[in-house]
């Protein structure tokens, strides 16, 4: 027992010494970083007025529907991992803006990329539905969904509503002309107003609901919407676009030359007409640059166009009989009638169907930040129709993915921002169906390079947000992409010193809004790149990322 | 560490001054108390280990010592050094599961000195302590050379994150693949309660001690959603900077032949 004592005594005492010596942490501080880092592919979401001019450029309250095969797949997540459903405002706008993103781990292959449809509609509103394609390399990509104000319209959008009072008990007694005109500038230089579009009610038509009974009620009102094929604002207020579009005549996807459209709304005593019981002959003029892709010229009188409808809510294109274009012995422009059956979006247009390949832009720069590039292709003939739009971030290296349609050559011009009012980069003139071009950006930008920690730190751990921020001027309306924030820090030379800017980043259903002026005074050089500082000595934090750190 | 260090000094220089202050405070005993072992050789096995928190570090192997003079031994070893197979720590807001895979081969040598073992003084006695007590307690300094010195862990989180509506699973989310390199030479210095020199043909002793393995040099690489943690790699090298001195433990089955 003695010996046992002296044993312990010894032990305890080599013990006691070891124990006090290792008494500190090594792994306290040491954080495990759990990043978003998983999510490959973003899409960040706004809901604009179609009207570039308009004062307020967000619709109030505007709602989003998806839909296609990358929803009912159950691929698309909004940026905070909440899976989205073809049910109606399942997708919540947040201030107008929604980030979403692609399941992780899908797999994309470059023949299959992952579509889907953003239908988007708010009070005032036509509602307007986009597709989206997402190909592996669309890391961060950005929609605007555009909606039309009937009472603010874009450029070569004109509408006309009309009211036939002599319809009685769903019958129309006499004819009824409903004309939609609009003021184009003259050959003279002054303006002349044109008619774009004409309809005639024949007498005696019974008007049925969309069930295909007749409508048994007074008073007729007409909207007539025309869209001018020589304006580009026009083409690209279509509804669902003109390119990678689904149609009736082809299993794969096609893009349209639209020489004209209109859409149609009847509705007699409040219910909405659908069809009626005789066709109406719909005389559209059309544009005057019109490329057609199976002559390789332009339109001219004696062509035949294919003539196309598409219901609201549907993403499918009808082909109907094929119109003949003739010139109109007064004015000397082109136009066709086209014998509506029943009312949705009618356009007279060429399809092509999409190339084999899509076109892969190789963006290369010197510099090595991620910035917000504009791509649009445009057919290089005719009126040069935008055929696609593309906003997307990239940096040195990476790859952009149009998706065009065969038969026509084009012109891609790249932009540095994220619309055609950004500075261009490159012009380039692309044979139909090529699979790839390089775009170089040579810009010098005299900003200064400043670099951000977005680390937030809170009490459950570090959060390093990952993800689209926007930025605008203060005195700016339209949001627009900033530098995105990867793992938590970006380096930009978007901002100017001195000047005022709000950031937001959208995450789990919140907008996440500050506004600061950068001020030269506030950073310190290091290298290259300016580091925001603050006033003291101590630094500080320029803007925070999201403080969840769930 | 470094007054904690001093403290384990002070103890040592006790022992080294011991005669000139065991003649006031303690009583003594003759000579003829010691019984002195047959050989100068021993052997044996030894298993210790060390801890760094809930790391455990083991080590277990083969002995054999001389005894040089009266009181003093040197002493050749070859171990084998491993670690228990996991263990949890907090990184932050998250347990993490840490494989450990640490493993090598070392041999070492160490000088020991009984400083209550001579052939002209007297024994101590102590309170309760008799003079095998003293005789048996020893002073050693010596160096380990550890073929490969480096903590290797791989660390994976417990529980599964979720992010919306999906979980990922901790293979999902990835790894933190973490080194700690320290020096091959690592030196030691330590007391002991041996009782070779009391005369057992067969004992157990235990030794502890500080052993210093230099700075450890930390390497991290992360996987998928941990790849960020990688930058947490100078925290731990920062933290470990008071891992340079490492007390370690050991039990020793001693044979004198």
């Amino acid at each position: 027992m003695k010996k046992f004592n002296n044993y312990l005594f010894v032990f305890g005492l080599i013990g006691f010494i070891g124990l006090f010596i290792s008494c500190s942490k090594p792994f306290e501080g040491v954080t495990a970083i759990v990043s978003n880092s998983y999510i490959k592919q973003r899409i960040g979401v706004q809901v604009l007025d179609a009207n570039p001019k308009a004062t307020n450029p967000y619709p109030a309250n505007p709602s989003i529907t998806l839909s296609g095969d990358a929803v009912k797949k159950g691929l698309i997540y909004t940026g905070d991992g909440e899976v989205l459903t073809e049910t109606p405002g399942n997708a919540k706008l947040v201030n107008n803006a929604i980030t979403l993103a692609i399941k992780p781990n899908t797999s994309i292959s470059s023949a299959s990329p992952l579509k889907f449809t953003i239908e988007a509609s708010a009070a005032g509103f036509i509602t307007n539905s986009q597709e989206v394609i997402v190909r592996s390399s669309d890391s961060l990509q950005y929609v605007q969904v555009k909606l039309l104000k009937p009472s603010a319209l874009p450029t070569g959008v004109t509408i006309a509503a009309a009211q036939d009072i002599s319809v009685v008990n769903g019958t129309s007694p006499s004819a009824f002309t409903v004309k939609v005109t609009a003021t184009e500038p003259s050959s003279g230089g002054g303006t002349v107003t044109q008619t774009q579009a004409q309809a005639v009610i024949p007498a005696g038509t019974i008007f049925k609901d969309k069930l295909g009974a007749a409508i048994n009620k007074s008073s007729l009102a007409i909207n007539i919407t025309n869209f001018s094929s020589n304006s580009p604002d026009a083409s690209a207020a279509i509804s669902g676009g003109l390119n990678n579009v689904a149609t009736s005549a082809s299993s794969s996807p096609q893009g349209f030359i639209s020489a004209g459209a209109v859409n149609i709304t009847f509705s007699l005593g409040g219910t909405e007409v659908k069809s009626f019981s005789n066709p109406i002959p719909v005389e559209l003029f059309l544009g005057d640059k019109v490329f057609n892709p199976g002559s390789k010229s332009l339109l001219k009188e004696g062509d035949s166009v294919p003539v196309w409808s598409k219901d609201e809510g549907s993403s499918i294109w009808v082909k109907e009989p094929n119109v003949t274009v003739v010139k109109d012995p007064v004015s000397g422009r082109l136009k066709t009638d086209v014998l509506v059956t029943h009312l949705s979006t009618w356009m007279v247009a060429f399809s092509q169907p999409a190339c084999n390949q899509p076109l892969t832009i190789t963006y290369t720069s010197a510099s090595k930040e991620e910035k917000a590039i504009f791509v649009r292709a445009v057919a290089s003939e005719g009126n040069q129709q935008i055929l696609q739009e593309k906003t997307v971030s990239v940096q040195n290296g990476d790859k952009i993915v149009l998706d065009l349609p065969s038969g026509v050559d084009y012109v891609v011009r790249v932009y540095e921002g994220s619309n055609d009012s950004a500075p261009l980069i490159n012009s380039i003139v692309v044979p139909a169906c090529s699979s790839s071009i390089s775009v170089n950006n040579t810009r010098t930008n005299t900003n200064p390079s400043l670099f951000f920690d977005l680390e937030t730190v809170c009490q459950n751990g570090t959060f390093r947000y990952s993800g689209p921020i926007e930025y605008k001027l203060s005195t700016n309306a339209v949001w627009e992409p900033f530098t995105p924030s990867n793992a938590g820090t970006l380096t930009t030379t978007l901002l100017e010193w001195n000047k005022t800017y709000d950031f937001r980043i959208i995450y789990k259903g919140t907008e996440f809004r500050r506004g600061r002026q950068v001020l030269q005074s506030e950073f310190r050089q290091s290298g290259a790149n300016w580091t925001f500082w603050g006033k003291t000595d101590v630094k500080q934090t320029f803007f925070n990322a999201p403080t969840s750190c769930n | 560490m470094k007054p904690k260090f001093y403290g384990l000094c002070l103890l040592v220089a006790y022992c080294l001054c011991h005669p000139n202050l065991n003649a006031q405070k303690l009583s003594t005993t003759p000579i003829d108390s010691l019984r002195v072992p047959s050989s100068d050789w021993s052997f044996g096995v030894i298993a210790g280990g060390k801890t760094i928190k809930s790391l455990f570090v083991y080590d277990y192997g083969v002995f054999v010592t001389k005894s040089v003079s009266l009181g003093q031994r040197v002493r050749l070893e070859a171990n084998y050094r491993t670690s228990g197979p996991m263990f949890e720590q907090r990184w932050g807001s998250y347990t993490m599961n840490m494989q450990t895979n640490i493993g090598s081969p070392m041999g070492g040598i160490s000088y020991e000195w009984f400083p209550f073992v001579n052939a002209a003084g007297k024994t101590p006695t102590f309170w309760k302590f008799k003079p095998d007590f003293f005789q048996s307690l020893k002073l050693k300094a010596g160096v380990w050379y550890i073929q490969d010195p480096i903590y290797k862990f791989d660390a994976s989180l417990v529980d599964p994150v979720k992010w919306g509506s999906i979980t990922f699973t901790p293979q999902e989310i990835g790894s933190v693949k973490t080194t700690i390199e320290t020096q091959k030479i690592q030196p030691y210095i330590g007391l002991g309660y041996d009782r070779f020199y009391v005369g057992k043909k067969n004992n157990f002793s235990v030794e502890g001690g500080l052993l210093f393995q230099g700075k450890p040099q930390v390497a991290m690489s992360a996987t998928n959603m941990l790849e960020l943690t990688s930058s947490q790699a100078p925290i731990l090298q920062n933290n470990l900077g008071d891992y340079q001195l490492i007390p370690f433990l050991q039990v020793v089955f001693q044979i004198s032949l």
